[in-house]
């Protein structure tokens, strides 16, 4: 229990704004995007400034008292549950532009500001912040930086990681830090690169020195129909050998496409095995080669419709379909489940295949919605959850999928993050030894590990007993 | 530590020949004045392993030891035992063109990564100075930068995993051989730029890129820096942007003698990509240009040039530095840079490259001139210190320490140290003197 204390000190550090405290308005915070598990916190705290935050973070290490960073919650590992932390500090009221620097494309953030507000904010100057995950009109610039998010545009232009140069840090002890700076190449160790995608176990971002890119002088997309998820996999690995990176590479199968098409119409054959969503952006002279090119391989790979967007609204049909894609599996089954993981490119096919005889083992159905350029997998598993056997197998299978992944060379995660999710899976991938030196690594941040505990290391206690499969949300 | 017992030790762990102790070979990985007492070169990343967890055992000071093309990048080690040679671990280990993935072991050069990749039409920015000798361990290690990165890439922007040997002996690995991957702590970041002194590099994963279709390179002569740093920021505001954007003002060689060559002074501007792109590249180039002349080179006029701005943060035609500061500036600040202060660094006998994209710029002197080389310190740290930038001593005089302005976060990073290399074996003092 935190005392009354406690609460009078933090309320006076944040004002009676910056603190949840109702049961009914602090459930909104009892999990993120994935809800197996659910912890209401005892008390949510909500800075408003750098100093606010540094000063709540300061009283509860003093006090002994763990806690929970937060962004907008849209997290997909359980990243920000409130697991074994009384208290959790978001970073809802920090939404502020600080400074846009239009000539060197970069921009000062608060970090509880949403992803697409950055974009926004700097489309007076032609720029843009590139990472752009589904959720980006909600999520926020700090869990973009805890998990190190992607986006179906990471094919081109790169993770979180590649666009942030500099981020302001409360450490777990309250003291504030720069990591990294305004500039590329700042002498000494890349901590900034090392609290990238540590899942808010090294502390609290509070503020975020952003690249932003020139919006693309042209842009094409296309929408390739394929017989066969073989033949879509065969026209990816086709483009890539062909030097072509494009900005992204979206692929659905025959599942996914018959939902999407009876529920919003958008036209494609009814008999397609897969189609791709491929995006170009560039140089006109050198996207009008490359458009060429992607259409006469797509064909000699099987594709039996070849569609060009020619203006702006029929690009955004096409992405709406590629989007959209989640909410039309809603009509196929009560519960879906949505997996993440990676394999190298040219293994998408075996992977496909393992996926398809899972589903066939277990007798269950299993879509597939992805970034094919990346290798990054999305299998949705469709179930009913008030069918008990089934959700055992459902959870059974995803765990198969992944540790199919990891042996075919890939990975647990692409772009979710391990959170709690995947913790008793990291085995797969790293050592003992590996994990203990991450685990050092951590108390150098944060030596009593109050700052987000028991996530990402598998540690004896910490695991949790999956009994449900998490809930449906957009990838 | 007792040099006997540590090599009683290693002969006993590893195979003879792996040791040297020969005082020609010792001598050759000198550094500011120190000699190791052994060279060990293992052949597996088990048997670096072993030997850094002997010389943890007993206390003895590592110098990683790639190419051996930067180590005056850093300061000297302030103790030196042993000279851990990489270059017996120059395995490809896998490369994957379907993918655009290769994974290397650290003593592979950066020439034969670079050729394995155009053999299939692929690139990573390994272009780096001394790219023959250079290798992919040590352009990890010091987060080399290449001559020419379309968009922002860096080697940091393309490591996708990373196996290496703490200071402890323990063998660690983290990220993997896959474009995506956020699977625990990113240590590829963290060891890269980390110079060694937290863990020696044994394997890289990394990401390819198709290369480009054609390219075409300009040499540009001015009449002043400045005037090439203009041009320069007027190119990289349009599109399409050059994928090489680099200001030489070299007035005089590394001997220190005056250069009266033309193509010491003017803007290298390259564009590749497909042919269209290019040609728009040229003739935006063209009417950019007002009254310069440019020059459009191939064959041999291009190589000369092309590799000259490459080595020139190491070398300048073949002759090694004596002393060096960069800068960390917004791309911006690069021309100001020029206006206030060139002219002085060039009086105190600098020659001056400056990467317009990206923001670098390299102050390099051929001679020693103590007096001279601590005002040009001063200069510059002032003039980043004011602009949100960085300047430090980048090329280090063998007998001399020059002022060097702090670091940030040296508390985390130090903990950092800490954790990965407890007993302070690896590079000593070499972390700009302060570990």
């Amino acid at each position: 229990m935190i005392p009354e204390r406690l609460r009078a000190r933090l309320r006076e550090i944040v004002g009676p704004e910056g603190l949840v405290e109702p049961l009914a308005a602090r459930k909104v915070y009892e999990c993120d995007g994935y809800t197996l598990e659910r912890a209401v916190p005892e008390l949510v705290v909500l800075p408003g400034s750098t100093e606010e935050m540094s000063a709540v973070v300061r009283l509860l290490w003093h006090e002994g008292v763990r806690f929970v960073p937060r962004g907008a919650g849209t997290g997909l590992s359980g990243g920000c549950l409130p697991l074994a932390a009384p208290v959790m500090i978001g970073t809802g009221r920090m939404r502020r532009v600080w400074e846009i620097d239009s000539a060197n494309g970069r921009v000062l953030v608060e970090t509880g500001i949403p992803n697409l507000e950055v974009t926004r904010a700097a489309s007076q100057y032609r720029l843009y912040f590139a990472p752009d995950p589904s959720s980006q009109a909600a999520c926020s610039i700090g869990g973009n930086i805890a998990e190190n998010s992607g986006g179906p545009h990471t094919l081109k232009y790169g993770v979180t990681t590649n666009h942030v140069l500099g981020i302001e840090v409360v450490l777990p002890d309250g003291e504030v830090t720069w990591l990294g700076g305004w500039v590329d190449d700042v002498p000494g160790y890349d901590l900034r690169g090392f609290f990238l995608g540590s899942e808010g176990t090294c502390g609290i971002a509070t503020r975020a020195i952003l690249r932003l890119l020139r919006v693309p002088a042209s842009w094409h997309t296309a929408l390739a129909v394929f017989p066969t998820v073989a033949a879509a996999t065969a026209a990816v690995s086709a483009i890539i050998a062909a030097g072509i990176v494009p900005a992204a590479l979206e692929m659905m199968d025959e599942l996914i496409v018959r939902a999407v098409e009876e529920a919003y119409h958008f036209g494609f054959p009814p008999d397609a095995g897969a189609v791709l969503i491929i995006e170009l952006d560039g140089h006109p002279a050198a996207i009008e080669v490359e458009a060429r090119d992607v259409a006469t391989l797509c064909r000699e790979a099987g594709a039996t419709a070849v569609r060009t967007a020619a203006t702006e609204r029929e690009r955004a049909e096409l992405w709406k379909s590629r989007k959209r894609a989640f909410g039309a599996v809603g009509r196929l089954a009560p519960n879906y489940c949505t997996q993440d993981g990676v394999v190298p490119r040219s293994r998408l096919p075996e992977i496909l295949q393992r996926i398809a005889d899972v589903a066939r083992r277990y007798r269950l159905r299993i879509g597939n919605v992805f970034h094919a350029g990346d290798g990054n997998i999305h299998p949705i598993l469709l179930f009913d959850e008030r069918n008990r056997d089934e959700v055992e197998r459902v959870l059974q299978a995803g765990r198969e999928i992944l540790a199919a992944c990891v042996e075919l060379g890939g990975s647990l995660t692409g772009e979710h993050g391990i959170g709690v999710e995947k913790m008793g899976q990291m085995p797969l991938l790293f050592s003992p030894q590996d994990l203990l030196v991450m685990a050092r690594l951590r108390r150098v941040f944060d030596p009593q590990e109050r700052c987000n505990p028991g996530k990402i290391f598998p540690t004896p206690g910490s695991c949790v007993e999956v009994t449900l499969p998490r809930r449906q949300v957009p990838v | 530590m007792t040099t006997t017992a540590l090599h009683e030790a290693l002969n006993g762990e590893l195979p003879a020949e792996r040791v040297c102790t020969d005082p020609e070979t010792c001598a050759s990985f000198s550094l500011g004045g120190r000699t190791p007492s052994f060279v060990v070169a293992p052949a597996t990343e088990t048997e670096v392993a072993t030997v850094l967890a002997l010389a943890c055992k007993y206390q003895a000071k590592v110098v990683p030891w790639g190419g051996g093309t930067k180590q005056r990048q850093i300061p000297p080690p302030e103790g030196y035992d042993l000279a851990l040679d990489l270059s017996r671990l120059d395995n490809i280990v896998a490369h994957d063109p379907a993918d655009l993935t290769m994974v290397v072991q650290a003593g592979c050069t950066a020439a034969s990564v670079l050729r394995l990749a155009a053999k299939h039409g692929q690139w990573l920015p390994f272009d780096v100075p001394l790219a023959p000798k250079a290798t992919a361990g040590g352009i990890v290690a010091s987060a080399a930068l290449g001559f020419e990165r379309t968009g922002h890439m860096s080697v940091r922007d393309v490591l996708l995993g990373i196996r290496c040997v703490t200071g402890k002996g323990e063998l660690v690995r983290a990220g993997g051989r896959v474009v995506k991957n956020v699977a625990g702590y990113d240590l590829m970041r963290l060891l890269a730029g980390s110079f060694g002194t937290l863990g020696v590099v044994t394997e890289v994963a990394l990401r390819l890129w198709p290369a480009a279709q054609v390219g075409a390179t300009a040499w540009v002569p001015t009449s002043s820096w400045r005037d090439a740093l203009e041009l320069g920021t007027r190119c990289v505001a349009e599109q399409p942007e050059p994928t090489a954007l680099l200001a030489l003002a070299a007035p005089r060689g590394p001997d220190g003698g005056h250069d009266t060559e033309l193509s010491s002074l003017g803007l290298l501007v390259r564009y590749s990509g497909v042919a269209g792109e290019v040609d728009a590249g040229r003739e935006r180039l063209h009417s950019l240009a007002g009254g310069w002349e440019v020059r459009w080179l191939s064959g041999s006029a291009e190589t000369t040039v092309v590799e000259r701005l490459r080595d020139f943060p190491l070398v300048d035609r073949g002759r090694p530095w004596q002393a060096g500061i960069r800068l960390a500036l917004l791309p911006s600040d690069v021309v100001e840079f020029g206006a206030a202060l060139s002219a002085a660094m060039l009086e105190w006998g600098a020659s001056l490259c400056a990467n317009l994209a990206r923001g670098t710029v390299y102050v390099r002197f051929p001679q020693v001139d103590r007096h001279a080389l601590q005002r040009a310190c001063r200069a510059c740290a002032a003039f980043a210190e004011d602009r949100r930038g960085w300047a430090w001593v980048d090329w280090w005089p063998d007998d001399w320490r020059p002022e060097t302005p702090p670091l940030p976060h040296l508390h985390l990073s130090r903990g950092v140290k800490a954790a990965l290399d407890p007993r302070g074996i690896l590079n000593p003092g070499r972390y700009w003197g302060h570990w």
